[in-house]
């Protein structure tokens, strides 16, 4: 079990999703300016409605000025004069509001976009997220399940040189939890009540390593335990006196 | 302690742990972490936004939009003077019949007035010299007649040759003549006055007419005027319409654009 790649790669999604957070202000606001300028870009209705407009806002002079008499030939009344500058000025806009409405109507359609990235963005960084926590949850159940294996295997190695030291218990192997990895999690229940009988076996060894102690009481304690440090206190409590006598 | 991913106080840049070093970097940041963030990479990973297949899905989709709107113009050339121009002579091929029209039977009353104004002149000193023929000659046989009374009524008395015969008869030649004088007078006063009469009738009648036609053709080139620049105000707008058309989907709004498709069109 690589625990350091798991460990790694936890950190590395971790950090992932802290940047994206960190930077989602930031792209928004790139993805904004790189939208204007792919729509600016050569967009031949940007450089129509510059040409329009400029139109637009020459006409009243233009118009004004081929009303003149002596370019038309006719001396206008203020009315006509008014009536006819107006007209040219509306001429001159009808193509450069057509032209606006659709660049407006497309120009418009970035701030959705802008919405849906927003949107967007955030589910994937909340998704990234989501991924460092299952990589963290990963990694976290794979140091427990090695520390487990290891407690457990301390604990088979303890009972097996007790067993051989002291000649008269015969654990029942089966009784000893074997971990596999289809049962990467489980825990061990350790002997039941019927599995001792009274006065069969020695009180010394009515200690019992419980090997689904998690965190506080750990193969450290254990360990600590057979050399006589720490507060390392019998995970089964078997009332003082009682001789127990363990099946073959 | 700065956060995972900060800005570096001392060059105002954005900066993440790089791993390989446990260090703060700028470059790291800008050359590793920013383009993955960006998805430059692949896109829609956990570790990225995807930017760039948005922005590519993007740019596809306005350089398309683009493509249809020069093709549009390359087929249907929009240059405001020229389509002003155009307008200008089909208003005035509108217009022309009725101000063509109104302007003909306005100079058939112009002339008619005139003509009859001639024809009543001609009329009246045709009269006036017939009546003038006729006092002229009636004049002249009273005269007759009355030398020839003046001369039987001498002759009677035996005074034929007498200066008393020649005297009256010189008197009676006078007072013919002086009424034939007045008479002549007064013809050629009324003369005077009718054709004078005419002349300031025919006058009037060539400055109405001036008038009348500068004036229409005044209000025919404000008419035109208006007229054109309504079809030209509609012809930009039909033609917006067109190419909104014309790019279909690609027209007005973006609304069926899902950006949450990864920018698929």
């Amino acid at each position: 079990m690589d625990l350091e790649g798991l460990r790694t790669g936890a950190e590395a999604a971790s950090q992932t999703a802290t940047t994206m957070q960190a930077s989602l202000p930031g792209v928004l606001t790139e993805l904004k300016g790189s939208l204007n300028q792919i729509f600016n870009k050569d967009n031949p209705l940007v450089k129509e409605r510059t040409g329009q407009l400029e139109n637009y806002l020459s006409a009243g002079d233009k118009a004004r000025a081929s009303y003149l008499p002596q370019n038309s030939g006719f001396a206008y009344s203020p009315t006509e004069l008014n009536a006819l500058v107006s007209s040219r000025q509306a001429s001159a806009l009808a193509p450069l509001a057509s032209t606006n409405q659709m660049l407006m109507g497309q120009y418009g359609g970035l701030k959705d976009y802008l919405g849906q990235a927003k949107d967007l963005f955030g589910a994937r960084t909340q998704a990234a997220y989501e991924n460092a926590q299952l990589k963290r949850q990963g990694y976290t159940d794979a140091v427990s399940r090695q520390q487990q294996e290891f407690e457990n295997k301390l604990a088979l190695d303890k009972l097996k040189k007790e067993k051989s030291g002291l000649g008269g218990l015969n654990w029942p192997t089966s009784k000893v939890w074997q971990p596999t990895e289809q049962q990467p999690t489980q825990t061990f229940a350790g002997p039941t009540q019927a599995d001792f009988k009274q006065g069969t076996v020695d009180p010394s060894l009515s200690f019992v390593p419980n090997l689904n102690t998690g965190n506080k009481y750990g193969w450290i304690d254990t360990v600590k335990g057979w050399f006589g440090g720490g507060n390392q206190q019998p995970m089964l409590n078997i009332p003082s006196g009682t001789n127990l006598n363990i099946q073959q | 302690m700065p956060g995972k991913s900060d800005i570096n106080p001392a060059t105002n840049k954005q900066y993440a742990v790089n791993p390989a070093t446990g260090v703060w970097d700028d470059t790291y940041w800008a050359e590793v972490v920013e383009p993955s963030l960006r998805g430059g990479s692949g896109g829609g990973g956990s570790g990225d936004f995807g930017v760039d297949k948005i922005l590519e899905a993007y740019k596809q989709r306005q350089e398309e939009r683009n493509r249809l709107v020069n093709e549009f113009n390359s087929k249907n050339p929009f240059v405001y003077d020229e389509i002003l121009a155009t307008k200008t002579l089909e208003a005035k091929e509108q217009l022309d019949p009725y101000y063509t029209q109104t302007l003909t039977d306005y100079l058939s009353g112009v002339t008619r007035t005139r003509s009859r104004g001639l024809e009543d002149e001609k009329r009246l000193l045709d009269e006036l010299q017939t009546d003038t023929g006729n006092y002229t000659d009636r004049n002249k046989e009273n005269v007759d007649l009355a030398l020839e009374k003046a001369k039987e009524g001498s002759s009677q008395a035996g005074l034929f040759n007498s200066g008393m015969a020649e005297r009256q008869q010189g008197l009676i030649q006078k007072d013919s003549n002086q009424n034939l004088g007045d008479f002549l007078t007064n013809a050629q006063r009324r003369q005077g006055n009718i054709q004078q009469t005419t002349q300031r009738n025919l006058e009037d009648l060539q400055r109405e007419e001036s008038l009348k036609t500068r004036d229409l053709a005044r209000e025919q080139s404000v008419q035109t005027g208006l007229l054109s620049n309504d079809l030209t105000r509609e012809a930009g707008t039909k033609r917006g319409y067109a190419l909104s058309q014309y790019l279909g989907p690609l027209g007005d709004s973006n609304d069926n654009y899902d950006i949450l498709q990864g920018g698929l069109l």
